[in-house]
């Protein structure tokens, strides 16, 4: 926090700030506010949560700031202190309810699986013309949820493939909900010599816990995936840049455990394993005008920039254009687009509108949040897909291809 | 603050821009130094008849109002010391016009320095003045401090690109100077007053600026030194050859190991020195020609080697890492005091030998970096405020900086402005009468002392102490 020397170079990185053109809502007004608060010349009043809160988190900022600050690593240290004041903390049933749905890989299943039957059996229908979710205030929520997929994936310590050991991270929304991109993820890295495993034993990453404040339950989350990909040396591959980001962030998060460390050495995101195995020249074409969706928690807090656009370049028949403003975050930033709607929905706008103005026809990421933001805010003729679906297009015989 | 103001201005700018929260208070206390005050409020208003309406309030409740476009500054000009309305132009952030028959550009005080360049070079056309901070900085910020950067060696300064000003004045009047043609003999050359008067005559919120076209080309090079003193001297002799660069800047050691920890931009971390050359124009063997003359006269003054960018993009990491040098000194101390005096260019070798020795007098480390080609150069005082016998140390090195660009023929502030941080030296700069005449102008526009009032003139308390009597929130810094 002392290293910021306010220099402004931030402001324009920051989405809140490029919205609003307000310095409490952009990083070095963020940074002020906590230092006041830290060296007890503010206390943490109403108005400071609130332009703290409205933080994305997404460490564009960081990515610019050239006297090093972490606004992530800051911003997270700040909810965890600032969680004991705040006038409306969830209460404690839902607190313990949440620990028990992400706690357990087979938890968060089981609930999975009653959303699942929610969808398919009418009664989201029902929900949904009978006015239930606007009573319960759960409309913006149910509305972002993707249609579920028929199966899960399950980590067992399956294996697929040959050659190098890579162990997958298959994460809590990757493997229900976006379970056949997880299957990719794996069938993908075998055709780039790899022999995957889904370790078993692993849980979710903690990033959404960590962002509301709830560090101790992170920090529980983050031993248990040590312990079970302890045995291994090898890389550990995730397809979701936020869990990316969290599980490199370990060594930061349990600075006393050496373990933690050497786990957060060893993660790669899927692009940047791929693209630094080589790309060849895939056997099938991707005919398409393609955008890249830099996820923030990619770009910005794993500073992956040129690995997801090296694969796309090797896929013949795919163009890829350049996206105007591509730094600055979609607005779904992991739940943000569920507690703060209204800016999540003005980035979304602005966000879309660029994607639009290139003309492209097809937009691919590497997030879940960003997946899910961004088919919800574009007409349905322009695609957005995962980047592991777009590399099993090119690489995997059309029969294994979703 | 009173309840009355905050909804009389709200009734102006809208409940969600006036800024008066506690915290929001705070998010508007301080600029790109290590000095903070609160205001009693800020507003963001998003029109010139906005800022007039608020600066009429401002006058009606006895109000200073301290105009701010970025607060990126590194002079203390933006700092409501005395509390106040902050007044902030950042909404202010259209650009209203690119006039291409008439090669001219017009907007709003907020909008980004880099913002309106890169919009401009759209169309072919190009606006040289670079501060640093163009990334952040603003227009009306620009015109406020008369702007410089590397580029204003071959192409001039901020003013040189002025042409139209719209301003608010004391009186809350409008009064609209220039125009959109390059040449003015009518009268006074009101405008020229306004640049740089550091929010102290009127608050300007919209300014015509003129364009020049765009450079084809651009070859850029650096030369690096085992000694500062080689890479000062040739400064001087490629000044002296006739050739006038693009950009000519230097890095010392040290800048150069704490902008490669940020970038790793590939700069020689052994060398002593390193300059940074640059030519453009339209015609690309005259462009280099003019580079390789310049490595030249490096090698000739011992450079231990001399590159030239082989891509745009080896030259755009370059110019990154030389933008971002101020900000990453932040890595070595937790504070800093950047300099920002000017010698003759002759005088360069000169300046840089009495900095070391300056450096070593006063026991701190002072990193020198700045455009060494036009004799601007940014020696950086490296601190932590919070150690006593250092803040009094780093006034005694500052004094004696300043001092000794005074006697080689210099002046106290290229491209920053005096803001707070150089006011007690203003006369020892410019003289009794000029300071006198300076008063007398502020005193016919803003008789009141309305606009942010303190900030460019000494405040009678001399030199002794002057950084420490620098408001922080926790009162003035220890010392």
């Amino acid at each position: 926090m002392l290293r910021c020397i306010r220099c402004a170079a931030c402001l324009t990185s920051c989405p809140t700030y490029v919205l609003t053109q307000k310095e409490e809502e952009g990083p070095r007004g963020r940074i002020a506010i906590m230092r006041a608060v830290v060296e007890g010349h503010l206390d943490i009043t109403p108005d400071a949560l609130q332009h703290l809160d409205s933080c994305l988190l997404c460490d564009a900022c960081s990515h610019v700031c050239p006297s090093g600050v972490e606004m992530e690593r800051l911003g997270v240290a700040f909810r965890e202190v600032a969680s004991d004041q705040r006038p409306r903390r969830p209460p404690l049933a839902e607190r313990a309810a949440m620990g028990w749905v992400f706690g357990d890989l087979g938890n968060f299943r089981s609930v999975a699986g009653l959303l699942r039957f929610y969808q398919r059996s009418g009664l989201q229908w029902l929900a949904r013309h009978l006015g239930l979710l606007g009573l319960l205030r759960l409309r913006d929520m149910e509305r972002f949820l993707p249609r579920l997929p028929g199966r899960f994936v399950v980590p067992r310590g399956q294996i697929q493939g040959a050659g190098d050991r890579a162990e997958v991270f298959a994460g809590c929304i990757m493997s229900t909900a976006f379970a056949d991109t997880t299957e990719q993820t794996c069938g993908v890295l075998a055709a780039f010599g790899c022999e995957t495993r889904l370790t078993q034993g692993q849980v979710c990453c903690g990033a959404l816990q960590l962002h509301a404040g709830e560090a101790e339950r992170a920090r529980e989350l983050a031993r248990r995936n040590i312990a079970a990909f302890g045995e291994g040396s090898g890389p550990i591959v995730t397809n979701a840049a936020g869990c990316g980001a969290m599980l490199k962030h370990y060594g930061q998060l349990l600075p006393e455990d050496p373990a933690a460390a050497t786990f957060s050495a060893r993660v790669k995101d899927v692009s940047e394993l791929l693209a630094a195995r080589q790309p060849t020249r895939p056997p099938r074409e991707v005919k398409a005008k393609v955008v890249l969706q830099d996820a923030c928690h990619l770009l910005h807090a794993q500073r992956v920039d040129e690995a997801p656009r090296r694969l796309l370049r090797a896929i013949p028949g795919l163009e890829l254009l350049d996206l105007p403003e591509r730094d600055i975050c979609c607005g779904s930033a992991g739940i943000y687009n569920l507690l703060h709607p209204e800016t999540g929905e003005a980035l979304r706008a602005r966000k879309c509108s660029n994607i639009l103005g290139t003309g492209a026809e097809l937009v691919v990421t590497g997030n879940p949040g960003c997946l899910l933001q961004l088919r919800s805010g574009l007409p349905e003729a322009v695609q957005v897909r995962h980047i592991v679906d777009i590399l099993a297009e090119a690489y995997l015989p059309p029969s294994s291809s979703a | 603050m009173n309840a009355a103001l905050a909804s009389e201005l709200a009734a102006v700018v809208g409940d969600a821009y006036v800024h008066d929260a506690p915290s929001e208070i705070i998010a508007y206390s301080y600029d790109g130094t290590f000095q903070q005050h609160r205001p009693d409020v800020a507003v963001s208003p998003s029109s010139t008849e906005q800022v007039a309406a608020v600066v009429q309030l401002a006058a009606a409740h006895g109000m200073p109002i301290i105009a701010r476009g970025a607060s990126s500054g590194l002079a203390g000009g933006t700092i409501p010391e005395t509390g106040g309305i902050v007044l902030s132009l950042a909404r202010l952030n259209c650009i209203v016009e690119i006039d291409t028959a008439n090669v001219c550009v017009t907007a709003g005080a907020g909008v980004v320095t880099l913002q309106l360049q890169d919009a401009v070079e759209k169309l072919g056309l190009f606006y040289p003045p670079d501060p640093a901070s163009s990334r952040q900085s603003t227009i009306g910020g620009n015109v406020a401090t008369n702007a410089g950067g590397p580029r204003c060696l071959k192409y001039g300064v901020t003013k040189d690109y002025v042409i139209g000003l719209t301003v608010v004045l004391a009186s809350g009047e409008v009064l609209k100077l220039g125009g959109k043609f390059t040449k003015n003999a009518t009268g006074y050359q009101l405008m020229q007053l306004f640049v740089g008067s550091e929010g102290t005559l009127g608050i300007v919120t919209e300014v015509t600026l003129r364009l020049i076209p765009l450079p084809r080309v651009r070859v850029t090079a650096t030369a690096s030194f085992g000694d500062l003193n080689q890479a000062s001297r040739s400064v001087s002799a490629i000044m002296g050859s006739g050739i006038l660069p693009a950009t000519l800047e230097l890095m010392d050691g040290t800048t150069i190991n704490v902008v490669e920890d940020f970038l790793n931009a590939g700069l020689p971390r052994e060398a002593q020195a390193l300059l940074l050359l640059e030519q453009d124009g339209a015609d690309e063997a005259v462009a280099r020609r003019d580079v390789e003359r310049m490595a030249d006269i490096c090698r000739g003054q011992g450079a231990l080697e001399t590159r030239v960018a082989a891509s745009a993009a080896e030259r755009n990491l370059l110019w990154q890492a030389r933008r971002a040098v101020s900000p990453a000194l932040a890595r070595i101390r937790p504070n800093k005091l950047g300099e920002d005096i000017v010698v003759p260019k002759s005088e360069i070798p000169a300046m840089i030998a009495a900095i070391g020795a300056i450096a070593r007098e006063h026991d701190l480390p002072i990193p020198v970096f700045g455009h060494a080609g036009d004799g601007n150069l940014h020696p950086n005082i490296l601190f932590d405020l919070r150690n006593a016998d250092e803040v009094q140390r780093v006034e005694l090195a500052a004094r004696d900086i300043f001092r000794a660009a005074l006697q080689l023929g210099g002046t106290l502030s290229g491209e920053h402005g005096v803001g707070t941080l150089k006011r007690e030296f203003l006369e020892e700069d410019q003289g009794p009468l000029a300071v006198q005449i300076s008063r007398a102008i502020k005193h016919a526009l803003d008789p009141t002392n309305l606009l942010n009032p303190g900030k460019m003139f000494p405040t009678g308390r001399g030199i002794e102490g002057f950084l420490a009597n620098l408001p922080t929130l926790a009162g003035v810094t220890p010392g």
